[in-house]
């Protein structure tokens, strides 16, 4: 009864290091549990898939940093697809940092052969969020005159026919924030735009896909992996999904044991001043 | 009009109208809101403190004051000023740790006029607001350092947050910190709720200013905003019936 | 007229903003925009000044040789060379690359991770079913948690549709909720700010 009482006071760092080895053992020994796909990610995948060689889409990225571990995976695997379709990417940024973050992902198709202004390019960022980005969902060159990288946007061949997005064949957002923005401001324009969130933030999205608003969600690093399936590149999200199985079961393992250890306690006298019920 | 704007207008004339009817009818008597638990535990937390002789650690959130969530962070400012006259009053060390340039003037502001109040304005220190870092996770981890650092007592976390909020329920915990937290943000507030002990939900956060200062002006405009929610609530009702029968009537109303 | 300058200005630039955005006004767009700049010029300003402050924090705690003052050095040498890798050799030079990549990249990774962490510690101390609601609470967290992992399949077909529903209907409903009276709240603020009813930010606070 004793031993049984105690599961509610295990210190923090055992829970931690107990949390780690859980997490990182299957990364390292892969146990292949099967993923299953969601309908978020299937209406997602069915708006890309339809996309010929030669359609333009628009990259919206949207996400700190500190976001990146949650939603960078979404935007891997869907410019992946993309690129290996020859589909052309013209990527915008909604904030500072998106600069940096779309370079990084765009520097190994360069590398492999992709063309800077033909198969894709890299706008920039202008200040001012959501009012930057009803400018530039309706005039991409007015609101960028110059590329990250000095060119004039009116001279990019990728631009060639493109005032804004209408013009293009779909728009994909990635944000660690809300998708309202892109509802506003990018929904009426009469094109599919699909976003790419953070796992936290998928509730609140999920009524504008049912509305029409939106025509996809990819959800944070779960919706990364089932798209890497669909498009038959498993890849690091993949291979992160056991992980985040085992992280949930042992999760749920000890709420159980602090929930006996509670059962316990409360069987053998009053409860304590902490314990009292929120 | 701008097109699709028409029912935002007539919603936002509504809203102001009730407001101002609200705030005459609480001139010819006060209206009552029911007790915010996160509030009256204030009091409990700044006397903890005084009593330990350890600092009060406030922030009112990652938000800017130009941007969607610039209303949580003014009402997270009314608190802070609340949490600074007591501070100034008891002599309690308070540390105030703000996001966004934009905010810091304000907060100084805020909090310095807290202590000018309360008749302590030589006691009021420089370093009282820190600016931390537009960078979300710098942010908090210069919160958790202050927070793990001071041991602090008591923790008012109020505004609007995103994933730190999390991080800075279970630091006030490690320290054994009352924690009592607001926010407006759905995403945060099943985070809080669970790990903090005091938690304001959405309006009540928003709601703050009036309850603190008992202005008949500001309680008369948060009775006002009742009826403007009882308003929604009937129109959803309606709006319901109406689209399960399959009127578009509703919907076209409100996308005018 | 120190006191009712900021209220008049508040006050005069909110109705600009709003006639802007409902209005199809000649030259309220424009002055809107132009509104819109000076914003972001003072932000920048603002910027200025909060990093002044805190430099001189550090500074302050360095000279006193406060305890932790090593820290406060390390902060002002890394403010120091970032600032002018980015001003002085631009956001594409190999300096602020290293920094953005290697430093700023991977510490802002670290803390998101450590929120796993927190989360972890904060359910296991604070998931007890002390009461009947805490009980409906500690129920639906688990099987939202079991439905949303890929393991759900393995355990029983019906967990991912049952976390579905809970997630779309019973949380959708009182996330809606909270929603619209916090949006509501928000425009009473607004409003309130913007008439001069609520003027504490502005050092008016209540005597």
């Amino acid at each position: 009864m004793d031993v049984l009482s105690k599961l509610g006071d295990i210190d923090n760092r055992i829970l931690y290091i107990i949390l780690i080895l859980v997490l990182l053992i299957p990364m390292v020994r892969p146990i292949g549990i099967p993923i299953s796909i969601g309908p978020w990610t299937r209406t997602s995948f069915a708006v890309l898939s339809s996309l010929k060689s030669g359609d333009k889409v628009i990259f919206d990225f949207g996400y700190n940093v500190d976001g990146a571990p949650d939603v960078e995976p979404i935007a891997q695997a869907v410019m992946a697809d993309l690129f290996k379709r020859d589909i052309k990417i013209i990527c915008v940024c909604y904030n500072a940092q998106g600069v940096m973050i779309a370079e990084k992902l765009l520097r190994p198709y360069e590398e492999q052969g992709k063309v800077y202004g033909v198969d894709f390019c890299n706008l920039g960022y202008v200040a001012g969020e959501e009012t930057a980005l009803a400018a530039y969902a309706r005039d991409l060159k007015k609101t960028f005159p110059l590329d990250v990288r000095g060119n004039h946007t009116a001279t990019l061949p990728i631009l060639e026919g493109v005032t804004g997005a209408p013009d293009v064949e779909a728009w994909v957002f990635f944000t660690d924030g809300g998708a309202e923005p892109w509802v506003r401001q990018v929904g009426p324009l009469n094109v599919p735009v699909i976003g790419g969130l953070i796992t936290v933030s998928a509730p609140n999205a999920e009524p504008f896909v049912q509305s029409g608003q939106l025509a996809g969600l990819l959800i944070g690093l779960r919706g990364a992996a089932e798209y890497e399936i669909l498009t038959n590149n498993p890849g690091a999200a993949v291979a992160a999904m056991d992980a985040q199985s085992l992280g949930h079961l042992l999760l749920i393992l000890f709420i159980v044991f602090g929930n006996i250890a509670f059962f316990v306690k409360r069987s053998k006298g009053p409860i304590g001043s902490k314990e009292v019920s929120k | 009009m701008v097109s699709g704007r028409v029912s935002g207008f007539m919603a936002l004339l509504i809203i102001f109208g009730t407001m101002m009817l609200g705030i005459e009818r609480a001139k010819k008597q006060l209206p009552t809101i029911r007790k915010i638990a996160g509030l009256e535990a204030i009091d409990e937390a700044v006397g903890r403190a005084t009593e330990m002789g350890k600092p009060i650690f406030c922030t009112p959130g990652w938000s800017d004051i130009t941007t969607s969530t610039a209303a949580p962070t003014f009402a997270a400012l009314d608190i802070i000023h609340h949490v600074a006259r007591l501070a100034a009053r008891f002599d309690t060390k308070l540390v105030v740790a703000i996001a966004y340039p934009n905010v810091f003037p304000l907060a100084e502001q805020v909090v310095r006029q807290a202590f000018v109040l309360e008749g302590k304005a030589d006691v009021y220190e420089p370093g009282t607001v820190v600016f931390t870092s537009p960078e979300q996770y710098a942010y908090a981890a210069a919160c958790l350092g202050i927070i793990q650092r001071e041991k602090v007592t008591a923790t008012v976390l109020v505004g609007h947050f995103a994933s730190e909020a999390i991080n800075f329920a279970e630091a006030s915990a490690a320290v054994g910190a009352i924690s009592i937290a607001g926010t407006e943000s759905t995403t945060q507030l099943p985070f809080f709720t669970a790990a903090c002990d005091y938690t304001m939900i959405g309006e009540e956060l928003l709601a703050a200013g009036a309850y603190i200062s008992q202005d008949p002006v500001r309680l008369g405009s948060i009775n006002g905003q009742d009826y403007v929610k009882l308003f929604s609530f009937i129109w959803i009702l309606i709006g319901s019936l109406l689209t399960t029968i399959g009127s578009v009537w509703m919907k076209d109303i409100l996308t005018r | 007229m120190k006191r009712e300058l900021p209220l008049v200005i508040t006050a005069l630039v909110g109705l600009v903003m709003i006639v802007e955005y409902f209005f199809e006004i000649p030259g309220a767009s424009t002055a809107a925009k132009e509104m819109q700049d000076w914003a972001i010029i003072v932000a920048a300003f603002a910027l200025a000044v909060a990093a002044i402050n805190l430099a001189l924090t550090h500074a302050r705690n360095i000279s006193q040789k406060r305890p932790g003052w090593i820290h406060s050095v390390l902060l002002i040498v890394s403010l120091i060379i970032t600032t002018i890798s980015g001003i002085f050799l631009g956001m594409d030079s190999g300096a602020f690359s290293f920094i953005f990549n290697n430093i700023i990249t991977p510490c802002g990774a670290a803390f998101y991770a450590m929120a796993c962490f927190h989360l972890f510690s904060a359910a296991y101390r604070a998931f007890r079913a002390q009461t009947p609601q805490a009980a409906a609470l500690l129920i639906t967290g688990v099987l939202v948690m079991l439905g949303r992992a890929p393991i759900a399949d393995v355990i029983s077909p019906h967990l991912p549709s049952i976390a579905n529903w809970l997630m779309q209907v019973p949380n959708l409903a009182g996330m809606r909720a909270v929603t619209i009276s916090a949006a509501v709240g928000m425009i009473g603020v607004s409003l309130r700010i913007l008439v001069g009813i609520d003027r504490t930010h502005l050092g008016i606070g209540q005597e």
